[in-house]
């Protein structure tokens, strides 16, 4: 296990993330509404950088007493896009939306000092 | 091309990662030239006592990367993945070193 | 979850990709155009479709329409060898005015020679060929016939009003073989939901007619073509089919070979069964499905006969386009002479390409 200081508290606003090359691979912190979290950029898909994908809503649906289908388009800026071929994640979890048991490799962040510390 | 003599620790870590998630196989990222960019980047911290980094800001993909050295932003530089999803800067090695050596307002 | 398929590197074989378009901005395409159409494209008047392809930019959109561009993008970044360049124009067939599809083809097919097949020397071309009026085709095929690295023509097999195995099309498969022109089926998922089958209409989302209309488009090539006996009147015609998928098609052989053991006096000049007709096509590898069980993926190809019908194929730039690495996955299990044939041989066979 290794820490690294990826950047400070002040320098990564919530909406923001940085993606930084660390022992030969890339990871990227995100804040998300004040909170950090870290993964490895690689796709499970084919390899592609999914970390620095667009973040976006998405379509929800649920049925309702009478069978219907309602759609309804939420989770603004939660939702982390591959830009290779569109798979979905939760940027919160780093799962994936399509793939049961699919998940962003993902990496421990704390904050010590203002310094922003990602644990590989 | 890079010596492959001397394999940092974390390169069988990354490529067995790649290989649990069924990914094509892993090499560090490298530039245009083919050299791994963690020998240069040694190379010049330990010659010169300093710190280079590679670091997107708020980057979303292909948006140019910044190389960073002693904390100070030197340059923007090029990047994409390969077929294996592997990272290539669009850069040859030597072209790097002048660069951070500017950065550091050392002579090469 | 530990995959541990043994995948090869691609780096060590000559790729051919069989399915490269280019995104041809409208303005470039103007400059190839005589009045009136130059000024219907120039002023935006295009066909298109409202499908939202790039889920608004969630998707990253390649934009690529000249040979530096292929050589940077897929040549040097994915590691293709040898593209087979198609101009691309996707709605060609929903055009209901003959003479303007042929113009529009016809400047989609100058633009690829001088862009782009004619710029470097490892770049083939396969010209887009109109349907809507068969001596505009053949005119088209007349023209591009003899031009050096034109390795093929690319036949969008959906919107006519028969399939194109229909006797009304043969003038068209008799200039491919004068020629010597392979031809490169290739579908498109939205043509059908405007043409038939009517109950496309009812479908309204783009995964929906994305899947079914690629399959679709291809399925039903083939089964006009043997209906029509098109491989018995034209033998020196090779016949490819690009991006329908390939998991099908052993199922498609055998249900025909069951259907012509019974119905075999429906197609009388048959000399042989139809399995053994689509056993001498070639396919294009992309899009490969995705099983939870990537040994299904391995039955499939076994099926299939990979290593003497498959060809590799990437669909660069599109958004629905496969990594080389997606298929190496299942080249592991097969022996060096066989990954070859996959990677490039097929290819070169199929379309016959001089490298």
């Amino acid at each position: 296990m290794s820490e690294h200081i990826v950047t400070t508290v002040d320098e990564l606003n919530p909406g923001e993330r940085i993606t930084i090359q660390i022992e030969g691979r890339e990871i990227t912190v995100f804040n998300v509404e004040g909170t950090y979290r870290a993964y490895t950029n690689w796709c499970p898909h084919q390899s592609g950088p999914v970390c620095e994908g667009q973040l976006s809503g998405t379509w929800e649906a649920d049925l309702d007493e009478e069978k219907k289908i309602n759609f309804e388009w939420g989770r603004e800026d939660e939702i982390l896009n591959c830009p290779w071929h569109g798979w979905e994640y939760d940027v919160e979890t780093g799962k994936c939306l399509s793939r049961e048991g699919i998940k962003l490799p993902q990496h421990e962040v704390t904050v010590t000092d203002g310094d922003v510390v990602v644990t590989l | 091309m890079s010596n492959k003599g001397a394999q940092p620790e974390w390169w069988e870590r990354n490529a067995t990662l790649k290989e649990e998630m069924g990914l094509p196989t892993y090499e560090p990222p490298r530039f245009k030239d083919g050299t791994h960019t963690h020998e240069i980047v040694a190379e010049l911290e330990e010659t010169h006592d300093c710190d280079v980094r590679f670091v997107g800001f708020d980057t979303e993909y292909p948006d140019d990367w910044t190389a960073v050295v002693n904390g100070e932003h030197v340059a923007s530089v090029g990047r994409h993945r390969d077929s294996n999803g592997n990272t290539v800067f669009e850069i040859e090695s030597s072209a790097f070193k002048e660069m951070v050596l500017d950065g550091l307002e050392v002579d090469s | 979850m530990a995959k541990t398929r043994y995948s090869p590197q691609l780096s060590d074989y000559t790729v051919v990709d069989t399915d490269v378009h280019l995104r041809i901005p409208k303005e470039k395409i103007a400059r190839y155009l005589d009045e009136p159409y130059k000024r219907r494209v120039e002023q935006g008047q295009f066909p298109t479709d409202s499908w939202d392809r790039y889920k608004s930019g969630r998707i990253e959109k390649g934009d690529v329409h000249t040979a530096e561009g292929l050589r940077e993008g897929l040549c040097e970044q994915l590691g293709v060898d040898h593209p087979v360049v198609n101009p691309s124009m996707p709605w060609l067939p929903r055009i209901p005015e003959g003479d303007y599809a042929a113009a529009i083809a016809t400047a989609y097919n100058k633009y690829l020679l001088d862009h782009v097949v004619d710029e470097d020397d490892d770049f083939f071309g396969i010209a887009q060929i109109p349907t809507q009026n068969v001596d505009n085709a053949v005119d088209e095929i007349e023209r591009v016939g003899n031009e050096s690295n034109i390795v093929g023509l690319y036949i969008i097999p959906m919107g006519t009003p028969e399939p194109l195995g229909n006797p009304r099309y043969d003038p068209i498969f008799d200039a491919a073989e004068k020629y010597d022109l392979t031809i490169a089926f290739h579908p498109h998922g939205t043509i059908s939901a405007i043409d038939y089958p009517k109950q496309y209409y009812g479908f309204n989302k783009y995964i929906s007619v994305h899947t079914l209309g690629f399959v679709w488009g291809n399925m039903q090539m083939i089964v006009s073509l043997i209906e029509q006996g098109i491989p018995v009147k034209f033998p020196n015609l090779t016949f490819t089919f690009l991006e329908g998928d390939t998991s099908w098609v052993p199922g498609l052989m055998f249900r025909l070979n069951k259907e012509y053991a019974a119905r075999r006096d429906e197609l009388p000049f048959l000399e042989k069964n139809p399995e053994d007709y689509i056993r001498e096509f070639y396919f294009a590898s992309q899009p490969l499905g995705e099983p939870n069980d990537g040994r299904d993926m391995d039955h499939l190809l076994e099926a299939l006969d990979a290593p003497n019908m498959l060809m590799f194929s990437s669909d660069y730039p599109h958004w629905d386009f496969d990594s080389p690495n997606e298929l190496s996955k299942y080249l592991g299990k097969l022996d060096e002479e066989e990954r070859k044939q996959i990677l490039s041989k097929n290819a070169v066979d199929a379309f016959g390409l001089n490298i």
